[in-house]
């Protein structure tokens, strides 16, 4: 991730206290936003130098407070966003890129693009606010077999380089991982149980996460992870769920260094000219 | 040039059937590149790569001056291993001479001498195996070719040395070749072309699909995305390096346009290239409501779910490509040319205007490749501020959204705004092209590969005085979305209104007469049998437009119906018999069936000389 000059009127902010929100799922959206932007402010990237990018139109909202200076964001259909995420990078290689949605946008409409993103490694963070998990007990579902998707284990098995969970509950903690998640180089799942998206009466969903999560202390302070089988051992552990860094694995290729455009000019596509002269050519020795 | 030459013509058109695709790619190949260096024009049309392994051909024709149709005449059929493919049957005649090898020479015979064609036996696969060239039966058929045209051996070894060197198998291919060519000296009896060569040609050979790509890539496109393989992409791909370009390869087509949406945001120049646009609906229009620029390539692609491969039948998905209104252009080519131009404005419209353009190729036109002068890329190029960073987005549709929250007031609705940019596409639009006598009565109106088709039939008609094509133009339509105001001014001066279109509804004309008011006086269409050739549109143009001798008068109802009572009564006693007899049945339908059908055309006002309908 591009680290650039500080300013201190343009870097992102903590989220003010009187920030409203109009629906219980942007209420649900208050920790992360809280965690995101203080974790871009720590990171000193201006608002121009990110995109927000979701299929789902809520995520967008939750993520621009009135007040603040915002970052970009693209909307695009639902399941889409890391498609998107993904031509954004290899467009322009400067921008940090943030994939940003719910598990019904990542997980189940862009299930697809969710296993072919994590194979082309893009630099790109992917931030997932997962919501079955929470749910389980208590949201009619049609499931027969396996239960609800556990998308840790399905991006180990499809070769992501930075897989970790973290919690609406745990704020501070979530906001390391974001941390460490948008420095890695290469595409990086953070998946963060959200209870408050759903709406279920009588539901006392902060108890639950407290006593259905632990903290991997041990693993939040930037040292690489690289045991693939402990990494899915602790993916597959369930109430309690791990909260922390399961697997980094840096130096991996990423889809933007083996894209032509890029191995000698590192000027974004927007600024370049058209090949006319490369045309001509092509065409006279034809 | 060889004494044996005694008829010489003005152009020769060769057929080569296969099996395997791979075979006639490096003949178009080989023959391609020999014969426009020789200094001939020539004309590609492939009839491969469909998936419909029976189908597999190729066409090449030759002439001494530019041919850019497609004819059905055949002169020489080549058959390679896999023999004679079925679509090429009905269009061998008496002169049609037939080489190829014994065996498969042998299976196919009944079916050649029923067409009357002029067989020509060689010990083909035999001499290959004794020169152990067995497995290049490609380059022994085109060295055949290469002699009927009387190009040296030698002279055609030294210029494919970098094509046979590509195929890392040198010397087998060139035995192969030369042991065609001794062959084909030996067959080139009686023909061919009238050598009046330019040694000055500055033509070249290329493609409808190399083309388009080139015209993109002068459009300044740097980011192409695919969910599959294609001629586009392709390009891209082995010229990266060279255009600057990303290409990426998605996992569907979601996949593919919402990385060109992501690309262009950020200022790419993105070009998704597809089967059919249409099916990602929801996208293409995300990009057309965030005013994201952005060019979409539809071409058919042939797989089991997807058999329409007439380019001419997606028109109406083409045109509400979207769930909502909103603005956007569809342009579809008419010849190699128009590809290339409209691949460098496709992309300037997108820019000027921020909305998708839909670019159709004919799956015709695709496959098509001829001699043409080469272009030269347009400078001109529209660059509008957009995306991030460093980029104003405040008059975006969605930034205006946003202002929404932000308490700011639009002056107009988002919804307005879309239909008044539409308004300016309309007045913006690429006027249709006029072809042939300003004054005309007739006018015949046109999208897709037929320009070129459409040209040469009218040459030909002048020529043999097919009919009378002085009062006769063509209307070229190059942008069918949104149509300009000049098609309106065009149509409302002819008398008489022909439409000519490759689908089985006439969908453009139905959109014209939407547009415009103007009712098609007669419409040509041809579906699932290959494009118009310049014989058949030739004669279907005629039919309609040659003076018609006085038909014989008509059986009367009356008449037609005690004839049928009669026969019935012969019928079934027949009938009777029959069963008796062991045989029933089928003759009785079939009588029966061309009654009714004689019934039929007494009592219809429809003349059935004339194949075009009447709206």
């Amino acid at each position: 991730m591009t680290r650039m000059a500080n300013s201190s009127s343009d870097i992102f902010s903590d989220v003010p206290s009187d920030v409203s929100f109009n629906s219980s799922s942007e209420r649900g959206a208050v920790e992360i936003l809280n965690s995101l932007y203080s974790a871009l402010a720590e990171l000193d990237l201006r608002p121009e130098e990110v995109i927000l990018v979701s299929g789902h139109e809520k995520a967008l909202r939750a993520v621009e407070p009135p007040k603040l200076p915002t970052p970009h964001r693209l909307g695009v259909p639902y399941g889409c966003a890391l498609p998107a995420a993904t031509g954004i990078r290899a467009a322009n290689p400067r921008l940090s890129v943030i994939a940003i949605g719910s598990d019904g946008d990542m997980y189940g409409a862009g299930g697809n693009h969710f296993l072919q993103t994590i194979r082309r490694n893009p630099n790109v963070t992917h931030i997932v606010f997962h919501t079955v998990l929470c749910g389980e007990e208590d949201t009619p579902r049609s499931w027969r077999t396996g239960g609800a998707m556990n998308p840790l284990t399905v991006a180990l098995c499809c070769g992501a380089s930075f897989v970790a969970r973290g919690s609406a509950g745990e704020p501070e903690f979530t906001q390391l991982l974001m941390k460490r998640a948008m420095i890695h180089q290469g595409y990086a799942l953070l998946d963060i149980l959200v209870p408050d998206v759903l709406d279920v009466p009588g539901a006392d969903k902060e108890r639950w996460l407290a006593d259905n999560t632990y903290k991997l202390e041990d693993n939040i302070d930037g040292e690489r992870l690289i045991d693939h089988v402990e990494a899915m051992n602790l993916a597959f552990e369930a109430k309690p769920y791990p909260l922390g860094v399961l697997y980094d694995c840096r130096n991996l290729p990423t889809l933007e260094e083996g894209l032509a455009p890029w191995q000698k000019d590192d000027r974004p596509l927007s600024q370049r000219e058209a090949p006319l002269d490369a045309v001509w050519e092509y065409m006279k020795n034809l | 040039m060889n004494s044996k030459r005694n008829a010489i013509r003005q152009d020769a058109s060769l057929c080569f059937c296969a099996a395997a695709e791979e075979k006639l790619r490096k003949i178009e190949d080989i023959l391609g590149r020999l014969l426009s260096k020789a200094g001939f024009y020539v004309f590609i049309a492939r009839r491969y790569g469909t998936g419909a392994h029976n189908d597999n051909s190729l066409r090449v024709r030759v002439s001494s001056t530019p041919v850019k149709a497609p004819v059905e005449r055949i002169d020489y059929l080549f058959l390679l291993l896999g023999g004679l493919r079925p679509d090429v049957i009905n269009h061998i005649a008496s002169k049609t001479k037939v080489v190829g090898d014994v065996g498969t020479i042998t299976r196919d015979s009944p079916k050649l001498r029923e067409r009357e064609a002029a067989i020509v036996e060689l010990p083909l696969a035999a001499r290959m195996k004794e020169l152990d060239c067995g497995t290049h039966e490609a380059e022994a058929m085109a060295g055949m070719a290469a002699a009927l045209f009387g190009l040296s051996v030698e002279s055609s070894i030294v210029s494919l040395n970098v094509l046979f060197q590509r195929r890392d198998q040198y010397p087998e291919a060139v035995t192969a070749f030369r042991l065609g060519h001794a062959l084909g000296i030996e067959v080139g009896e009686g023909i061919l072309v009238a050598r009046y060569l330019r040694s000055d040609k500055n033509e070249i050979l290329i493609d409808a699909d190399t083309a388009l790509s080139l015209g993109t890539a002068a459009g300044g496109c740097n980011f192409v995305a695919s969910p599959f393989p294609g001629a586009l992409f392709d390009f891209y791909s082995n010229n990266a390096e060279c255009l600057g370009a990303v290409t990426l390869r998605a996992e569907d087509k979601a996949g593919a346009l919402n990385m060109c949406i992501g690309a262009a945001y950020t200022g790419a120049r993105a070009l998704f290239t597809t089967s059919d646009g249409c099916s990602v609906r929801e996208a293409i229009e995300t990009a057309s409501f965030s005013e994201t620029p952005l060019v979409i390539h539809t071409t058919p692609r042939y797989d089991p779910a997807d058999m329409n491969t007439d380019e001419g039948q997606r028109l109406n998905a083409a045109l509400c490509f979207g769930h909502g209104e909103f603005p956007c252009v569809v342009y579809s080519p008419v010849s190699v040319e128009s590809a290339f131009a409209l691949g460098t404005r496709a992309f300037a419209a997108a820019e000027k205007f921020r909305i998708p353009v839909l670019l159709m190729t004919d799956p015709y036109l695709s496959k098509t490749a001829y001699d043409m002068e080469p272009l030269r890329p347009s400078q001109e190029k529209e660059n509008f501020p957009r995306g991030v960073p460093g980029y104003a987005l405040d008059d975006r549709e969605d930034a205006k959204e946003r202002n929404v929250f932000k308490g700011v007031a639009l002056k107009l609705r988002p919804e307005d705004e879309r239909m008044r940019k539409l308004a300016v596409l309309r007045e913006n639009a690429l006027s249709p092209k006029l072809f042939g006598n300003p004054l005309y009565r007739t006018l015949i109106v046109f999208w897709g590969a037929l320009q070129e088709t459409l040209l040469e039939v009218l040459r030909t008609a002048e020529t043999e005085g097919r009919f009378d094509t002085k009062s006769v133009a063509l209307l070229s339509c190059e942008q069918v979305y949104p149509l300009s105001d000049q098609i309106g001014i065009f149509l409302k001066q002819a008398h008489r209104l022909i439409f000519v279109e490759h689908n089985a509804t006439g969908q453009f004309a139905r959109f014209v007469q939407a547009e415009t008011g103007c009712i098609p006086t007669d419409i040509l269409l041809k579906y699932g049998e290959g494009p118009f050739s310049v014989e058949d549109l030739t004669e279907r143009l005629q039919n309609l437009l040659a003076p018609k001798e006085a038909a014989p008068p008509k059986t009367k109802r009356s008449e037609l119906k005690a004839e049928i009572k009669t026969e019935i009564g012969k019928i079934t006693k027949k009938d009777a018999e029959e069963k008796a007899s062991g045989f029933p049945g089928l003759p009785v339908v079939a009588q029966l069936g061309s009654l009714a059908a004689r019934t039929a055309s007494a009592a219809s006002p429809v003349d059935e000389r004339s194949e075009g309908r009447t709206l």
